[in-house]
């Protein structure tokens, strides 16, 4: 089984248990069992063998007991190990005579599961008490009973699991490791770790992704030294988290695809380490989704597995725990679990689990990017301890000047290509030049207007014991471009969610539109008020990118058939008329956001909000972005964004209001630094 | 947001025990439970518990899931009513006072006293298995799985479910907030949630999985399929372990002797 197959496994019973635990608000001895379909999804998705299709019901099994809510917990690791193997031969037996064979395949299964646990249970709680001989215990009006729970809970489980099938195969077929890549390798010869050997060596190297017809690298001929501090830099799409996998031998190991030249990592070929396992040791990766790297379930968990894995005594694995705790600045997170700890904390528990496993190399892709000011700083103070402790650092990142003080060269990559590999002095001086082009744009003061479309009094919000808004006052006005700044915690996102009622005023008032957002429901407010959130993935969820759009207007109340028109006004608008039935989720980053934005348009509120809407792009997809906003703002719609980009508030928006511990700490118009 | 199986950090006499110990535990429950028929046996068994979760300083915790339980039980009277003639009428589910259809579905001292024991056997294994749950770090849990022989690879999957689930359970409320500001109205009740199901549980698999690719290269370039530990001194067993498991005994060896008529 692949580690990917375990991570999919894992995260769909993480999902069947959530659904599992809702489900028990149906009262009765046997409650439906959602995860049955999910593990029967995973099932379906990875085809494992039948030891690992067993394995994967003894975890569900496991959870179900601990979760459940019936008449016999252990029951529960008798029929779900079955149902899993049940779901599997079916599915084998199936998938390629029936295009329903997913959800059969699950409706049998959780048959076979439901009625096992009905027959373990009923013998096991029943038969210590069967009456004598005479009475009228009926076993089989239990069972007929409670059949129906188990026919209903099969035919839901069926369409749960065939629903997802097709979104989910969809997605697990983007960067699908499979069997090794075909190669057409000049292989170096297996010197092994080498002292003096580059840490990572191109050699004529280039990759094409499976059914992509342009390779995603080409002609890759550099070497990166021991010690030495790498920037890789470039626009969005050109190659640089594909440069990132092949530097740590993950394309050689763990990708489908075609390959040619080769990759040595201290002198040694990749291919020529057993496993990921192997080079693990050398090389480490942190990626840009922080979450998806955290696997533990506290902070100090997370850091002592990479320590305990090494084989130090314990005390060298306290000793070094502290260690490696204080230099991220995370000792005062150790007890905390991965869900309550903010994004540039994860990036630093991420990074920390990293330096446990000891690696010579430290590869971070994007690592920054989502990450504010003050956040983007620390990781930048550690990554300049660990190069002075002699780690090699190579670091991808949107925002070069964040690197200057630290970068010993700097690696361009466009469309698959190094296009240049330059001294960090030389970059930067070319860099600062082109990063100026101009003065900012004169400031616009926000002229206060009769009829403002928001207004805000004494809003204060509170969660629990903690202060989320502190008596916010505030009017805004159509046509505005406005701007919230703040820390992570300062309050932003607080405030934008009163305005469409996903929050309510603890006390103040919202009014937006004339209408009281603190009564009125969120979706009629929706239609006032339109919310793109920072990640646009969290809104789209249909097959082609017109019936995502509709998905909006149909809410609103307009006919199918009449909203063509208007979805292919709104897809021109944002710049995607030609991807109108192609699947959201295969397009690139800018392009969803631009596709979320474009939902939000379709529905004509009269404010557009948007959290981080330029956060993971590029300069000239953020820039696409703007112009959007910017043309709405002309429109006359009002344009709400938090964002931590400063370069572009300061070029973009009308009026910055700067948010500090729930407070506005100052409200300015774009460049003028002062109160308005 | 509900936690589901999340450990709390208390410091109590059940967190500082060993896993094992603590499985063990819950088999013997589980065992006692499914053995007693005799509904005073079970009460004792729950207030057992309970008082085990007032020593362990989580009584509060268990207290919460009362309410739940309840419901459920009534679910389950209603089923063995409805399932089960046994013994004297005591009543009628429709009363008899009810016009044209009153007197019918008699409620009998057999049916009830069968719901009583299954509501005490559910009360006593759903504690212990909280009692588990709350008390137990997924790190050690997973460290006991292993030395009763569960492979790695299904260890690490029981890991990653209970490490994403309250993440994917603010995912799931933060899809829920943007279907929302879509003006999206599923309606309320049962019918509402499952309507809400497509917009919601779409993105929330497919984001969820989009995680896969970079967890599952986490977990290799962290080598944690090898899990070679280093052996942690607050692991081992301590004073309470060898407490509970005396206690564990000695309730076998009393149980086995009831049971068999000893005494």
């Amino acid at each position: 089984m692949k580690s990917r197959d375990i991570a999919v496994v894992g995260i769909l019973l993480a999902i069947g248990a959530i659904l599992r635990y809702l489900s028990n608000i149906v009262p009765g001895a046997i409650v439906a069992n959602p995860i049955i379909a999910l593990y029967c999804l995973a099932i379906i998705l990875i085809v494992p063998r039948v030891k690992d299709a067993l394995g994967i019901g003894i975890v569900a099994g496991i959870i179900s007991a601990l979760i459940s809510h019936s008449i016999f917990p252990p029951a529960n690791l008798i029929s779900e190990p079955l149902g899993a193997l049940v779901c599997l031969g079916v599915y084998i037996t199936l998938r390629e005579r029936l295009p329903l064979s997913a959800g059969i395949a699950t409706f049998i299964a959780t048959l076979a599961s439901g009625f096992t646990f009905l027959a373990v249970s009923l013998f096991v709680i029943a038969s210590s008490i069967i009456p004598a001989p005479g009475e009228h215990f009926t076993m089989g009006a239990f069972i007929l009973a409670v059949s129906p729970i188990i026919i209903l809970t099969a035919i839901a489980n069926s369409l749960i699991s065939q629903i997802l099938y097709f979104p989910s195969s969809r997605i697990l077929m983007r960067g699908m490791a499979a069997e090794p890549p075909d190669r057409d390798r000049r292989a170096l010869p297996e010197t092994g770790d080498v002292p003096n050997a580059p840490m990572i060596r191109f050699h004529g190297f280039s990759y094409t992704y499976p059914q992509a017809k342009a390779p995603a690298l080409s002609g890759i001929d550099i070497s990166i030294e021991q010690g030495e501090c790498v920037l890789v830099n470039g626009p969005t799409g050109a190659g640089k988290t594909t440069f990132c996998l092949a530097a740590a031998g993950i394309l050689t190991h763990d990708y489908e695809g075609a390959m040619e030249g080769s990759v040595a990592i201290l002198g040694k070929d990749a291919s020529g380490y057993e496993d990921m396992g192997e080079i693990g040791k050398i090389m480490g990766v942190v990626f840009d989704d922080a979450d998806a790297q955290l696997i533990f379930t506290t902070v100090e968990e997370e850091v002592l597995s990479g320590l305990e894995n090494r084989g130090l005594d314990p005390h060298e694995v306290r000793r070094r725990l502290e260690e490696i705790l204080r230099l991220t600045k995370i000792d005062h997170l150790r007890y905390r679990a991965p869900h309550t700890l903010s994004g540039g904390q994860k990036q630093r528990v991420s990074l920390a689990a990293t330096l446990a496993s000891g690696t010579r190399c430290l590869i971070l892709d994007e690592a920054t990017a989502e990450l504010d000011v003050e956040a983007t700083a620390t990781i930048i103070a550690i990554l300049n301890e660990l190069k002075r402790q002699g780690k090699t650092i190579i670091v991808v990142e949107q925002k070069p000047q964040e690197m200057a003080d630290i970068a010993d060269s700097v690696l361009i990559i466009e469309q698959g290509r190094v296009t240049g590999f330059l001294g960090a002095n030389e970059f930067f001086a070319s860099c600062s030049e082109d990063e100026h082009p101009g003065s900012l744009p004169s400031a616009r003061h926000a002229a206060p207007c009769a009829a403002p479309i928001i207004e805000i009094r004494d809003l204060t919000h509170q969660y629990g014991e903690t202060l989320g808004l502190d008596r916010v006052s505030l009017n805004i006005c159509p046509g505005e471009l406005i701007a919230i700044i703040g820390e992570n915690g300062s309050g932003k996102t607080t405030l934008v969610k009163h305005l469409n009622g996903l929050l309510r005023p603890t006390s103040g008032t919202v009014t937006v539109s004339g209408i009281d957002a603190a009564v009125a429901r969120t979706t009629d407010l929706a239609r006032h008020v339109g919310l793109v959130f920072q990640n646009p993935d969290t809104m789209l969820f249909e097959d082609t990118a017109e019936r995502e759009i509709l998905f909006g207007l149909t809410n609103i109340g307009r006919d199918a058939e009449e909203a063509q028109g208007e979805i292919s006004a709104v897809l021109e608008r944002v710049g995607l008329l030609d991807q109108r039935t192609t699947f959201p989720r295969s397009m690139s980053r800018g392009e969803r956001q631009r596709l979320a934005i474009a939902c939000v348009i379709a529905m004509q509120p009269e404010a557009i909000i948007l959290d981080e809407p330029t956060t993971g792009l590029d300069l000239a997809e953020a820039e696409r972005i703007m112009t959007i906003l910017e043309e709405l703002s002309r429109a006359g719609h009002t344009v709400i964004m938090v964002s931590h980009d400063m370069h572009i508030v300061e070029h973009h928006a009308h009026r910055i209001i700067r948010m500090e511990n729930g407070r506005i700490a100052s409200d300015s118009a774009a460049g003028t630094g002062g109160e308005t | 947001m509900a936690d589901i199986l999340q450990y709390k950090r208390i410091d109590g006499v059940f967190h500082h025990m060993n896993a094992l110990t603590k499985i063990l535990f819950l088999l013997f429950v589980i065992i006692l439970a499914v053995l007693s028929t005799n509904p005073l046996v079970l009460l004792g068994i729950v207030a057992g518990l309970f008082v085990l979760a007032i020593a362990g300083k989580f009584a509060m915790e268990l207290a919460r899931q009362v309410p739940m339980l309840l419901f459920l039980s009534a679910g389950l009277i209603l089923l063995t009513v409805l399932t089960m003639q046994s013994g004297s009428v005591v009543g009628h589910l429709i009363p008899s006072a009810m016009p044209v259809i009153g007197g019918h579905i008699p409620i009998t001292t057999g049916a009830l006293n069968f719901a009583i024991v299954l509501s005490l056997r559910f009360f006593a294994m759903l504690f212990a298995f909280q009692l588990m749950v709350i008390s137990t770090q997924p790190r050690d849990l997973v460290g006991a799985l292993q030395q009763i022989r569960l492979p790695v690879d299904y260890t690490l999957m029981l890991l990653i479910a209970i490490r994403f689930i309250p993440t994917l359970q603010l995912e799931g409320k933060r899809i829920q907030e943007a279907q929302l500001a879509r003006a999206y109205n599923p309606g309320e009740g049962v019918s509402g949630k499952i309507r809400s199901l497509t917009p919601i549980i779409i993105p929330l698999v497919s984001n969820a999985l989009g995680k896969a690719n970079v967890l599952g290269l986490t977990i290799d370039l962290r080598g944690l399929r090898s899990m070679e530990r280093t052996p942690s001194p607050d692991k081992a067993f301590g004073s309470a372990d060898y407490v509970m498991l005396a206690g564990v005994g000695i309730g076998a060896i009393v149980a086995a002797a009831y049971y068999t008529g000893i005494i």
